[in-house]
């Protein structure tokens, strides 16, 4: 259940920017802790530019981006984008060590192998990530979701992309396990996604056209 | 901080080519230099400075442009600034460790200065004192021209463009103190300026790095 | 970056005077604001160097050292100044494009790049056209035209940056990193410049070192300076409003204005 007592990452009048054109218009929404959120909308109306907007990697330059709540302190990230973030020279093991540090998540060798299993790949730890398939790579992306402690917020751009059913069926269960203990998701995807709670269209926030500024 | 020192030093001795290749650059430009002007020992005596110097300019160089490169490619740079981990102390980390297995054998490498060009031992020392102490500042200097164009295919004569002039201070005071050794003065005011100018780049070039790695992200 | 919220309610002082700045460094006031000053500065710039040239050239007496060849100082002292400035400039307005986002300020620093380096090319020729008569070769390893020659590349790296990165929408910033990096170092690089002069050539005066002058020859020089800083302002202003007019070809102001410019 959405529990609006908490601090929520409000999204205050924010363009979606890539450089200087305006991909989709004012957004105001809030995003509460134990809410799935679904970004959808046609090609090309910023659902990937809004996700890392969100993540930070790209700069808020109209509208305002903040936390409120009683307290607003600092939150943690986990962002699964379209690089993996895996570096192909080095074992699968060396990545997640690599990658859960960064998120200050649990390094053990035995935690990464759970994490492992739950993507379906248990026994993998020491292979070079060059030699992996690119779904295998997304679910070792994806393996960080089972690393403890886990990041509050959830940026997900396109995580059912080469996933088998039986995957999708566990994500979906962990999406719906990460809300319920008080995490945020938002997500982009083509595909339907079973455990979303709430929905923003970006196509139908339009660009007011500017004359001048 | 020890797992982004190790994930480094992993990556450095899975790609042997990355710093052997411009050690031996180093040696052949070294090599260049008798063969270019003449090998009178008078002559590569007093040259012998500077070539080792210039040598070792063209090697940093060299091995620069794909410092950041693959990071950018593969995504692992966005996680580092997702998960707002201290950019300028990555940057940090990655020159330290590739420092380590280019200037810092260079340095080592700068005894040869001996045998091929007739050094004393006196200016071999202050030579590899210099490199020790300059070679982190070239590498540094490097970095910035290599994180201002990574997001650029295809830019490798811009690195050294960028960076060369900002590199000519380290060049003058560490070849000018190996000719006031040979003329007998007092080497350690420059050896000081040389420290000054290392401290002065690891304190303030990180964050320009940063800055710039950034740039390359929102491209 | 999400940062804490604000109390709401009334935009603070410094709120609302930031709001006003930020609309006159806008392209738009900046267009309208500084485009009327190009023909004047011009014209001021014109006037201040042909006076000034064709005092020093033919008026002023001839140095009982150098003879005539000092003349060129009327060229050269501005040019090397303008292109010390210039790249000064060049990073504090990289400053306030970083820092404060302001658009402007990156064109404005785009515009005025290559005015700098031709300025620093122009001391370099003028140093080399005063090096034959007065010390029989056209190029000296002084500390201030190595300096000067030094900078020419410093130039040559910034405009690559604006070059390689033409077509994005984030042209300046990296330029902008780069001149802020060079400017910290440009003291340096001049210290270790005349440090290495010394070492190698003991203590001579420089080919550009400008004498101690008699009033009559430090006049001209002061209207040619002044016009050659004028010149400058003039040729950076008209760029810059060039830059405006393409960047901004969509919003509707350009093209009523470049109506109402084709209709006059």
């Amino acid at each position: 259940m959405p529990d609006t007592d908490s601090p929520a990452l409000i999204l205050d009048d924010l363009m979606v920017m890539r450089g200087d054109v305006a991909l989709c218009g004012a957004l105001n929404m809030a995003v509460h802790a134990g809410e799935i959120w679904h970004i959808v909308g046609p090609n090309g109306t910023g659902k990937t530019t809004l996700l890392m907007m969100l993540a930070g990697l790209l700069p808020i330059q109209q509208g305002r981006l903040h936390w409120q709540g009683r307290a607003a302190q600092e939150w943690s990230t986990l962002y699964v984008g379209h690089l993996s973030g895996l570096n192909s020279s080095l074992s699968v093991l060396q990545n997640l060590q690599f990658l859960a540090n960064l998120s200050q998540q649990n390094t053990r060798i035995s935690h990464i192998d759970d994490a492992l299993m739950q993507v379906g790949l248990a026994g993998y730890e020491d292979v070079p990530v060059a030699r992996l398939s690119s779904g295998q790579k997304r679910r070792v992306g994806l393996a960080r979701l089972w690393l403890d402690p886990v990041p509050a917020l959830w940026l997900l751009d396109e995580p059912l992309t080469a996933l088998d059913v039986a995957m999708v069926e566990r994500l979906n269960t962990r999406i719906t396990q990460h809300a319920a203990q008080g995490g945020r998701v938002m997500l982009t995807s083509h595909q339907p996604v079973a455990c979303v709670t709430h929905t923003v269209d970006l196509a139908q926030h339009v660009v007011v056209a500017e004359d001048d500024r | 901080m020890k797992i982004l020192w190790q994930r480094e030093w992993a990556l450095k001795v899975r790609t042997p080519a990355g710093w052997l290749y411009p050690v031996v650059f180093f040696l052949m430009v070294l090599v260049l230099f008798p063969l270019a002007a003449g090998a009178s020992p008078k002559l590569l005596a007093q040259i012998g400075g500077a070539a080792v110097w210039i040598a070792a300019l063209l090697s940093v160089l060299l091995g620069m442009d794909s410092l950041f490169r693959s990071d950018l490619d593969d995504g692992t740079l966005e996680q580092v600034v997702v998960a707002r981990y201290s950019l300028p102390l990555w940057v940090l980390i990655k020159v330290a460790v590739h420092w380590l297995t280019s200037g810092f054998v260079l340095t080592l490498l700068s005894g040869l200065a001996i045998p091929l060009f007739g050094l004393s031992t006196d200016e071999a020392s202050v030579l590899a004192l210099g490199l020790l102490l300059g070679t982190p500042t070239l590498t540094l200097l490097a970095a910035v021209a290599a994180a201002l164009t990574v997001s650029l295919r295809g830019s490798g004569v811009l690195v050294p463009l960028i960076a060369l002039p900002l590199q000519l201070p380290v060049l003058v005071f560490a070849t000018g103190a190996v000719d006031i050794v040979q003329t007998g003065g007092q080497v350690l005011p420059v050896l000081a300026l040389l420290a000054a100018l290392l401290i002065l780049a690891v304190v303030l070039l990180p964050w320009a790095i940063a800055g710039a790695l950034r740039l390359a992200l929102a491209q | 970056m999400p940062e804490p919220s604000q109390t709401a309610g009334q935009p603070s002082i410094w709120r609302r005077l930031w709001i006003w700045f930020n609309q006159t460094v806008g392209p738009r006031h900046f267009f309208m604001t500084f485009r009327p000053w190009i023909k004047w500065l011009g014209l001021i710039a014109a006037v201040l160097i042909a006076v000034g040239s064709v005092w020093g050239l033919a008026f002023a007496p001839p140095d009982y050292l150098q003879g005539n060849s000092f003349r060129i100082i009327y060229i050269h002292v501005p040019a090397a100044s303008l292109a010390m400035s210039i790249y000064l400039a060049l990073a504090v307005l990289g400053v306030i494009s970083l820092v404060w986002k302001i658009k402007t300020a990156e064109w404005v620093a785009r515009a005025a790049a290559p005015v700098g380096f031709v300025m620093c090319v122009l001391s370099l020729l003028t140093g080399a056209i005063w090096g034959k008569p007065t010390w029989g070769t056209y190029w000296v390893w002084d500390g201030r035209l190595t300096s000067m020659l030094i900078l020419a590349f410093l130039y040559a790296g910034i405009m690559a940056l604006y070059q390689a990165f033409e077509n994005s929408p984030n042209q300046g910033k990296a330029a902008a990193i780069l001149a802020i990096v060079g400017a910290v170092n440009l003291p340096i690089i001049k210290y270790s410049v005349v440090w290495w002069n010394t070492l190698h050539q003991g203590a001579t005066f420089t080919v550009t070192a400008a004498p101690k002058m008699d009033p009559s020859m430090l006049w001209p020089l002061l209207l040619t300076f002044i016009g050659f800083y004028c010149w400058a302002a003039a040729l950076v202003l008209y760029r810059t409003c060039t830059l405006i007019l393409e960047r901004e070809r969509q919003k509707r102001w350009v093209q009523e204005w470049v109506e109402q410019e084709s209709r006059s």
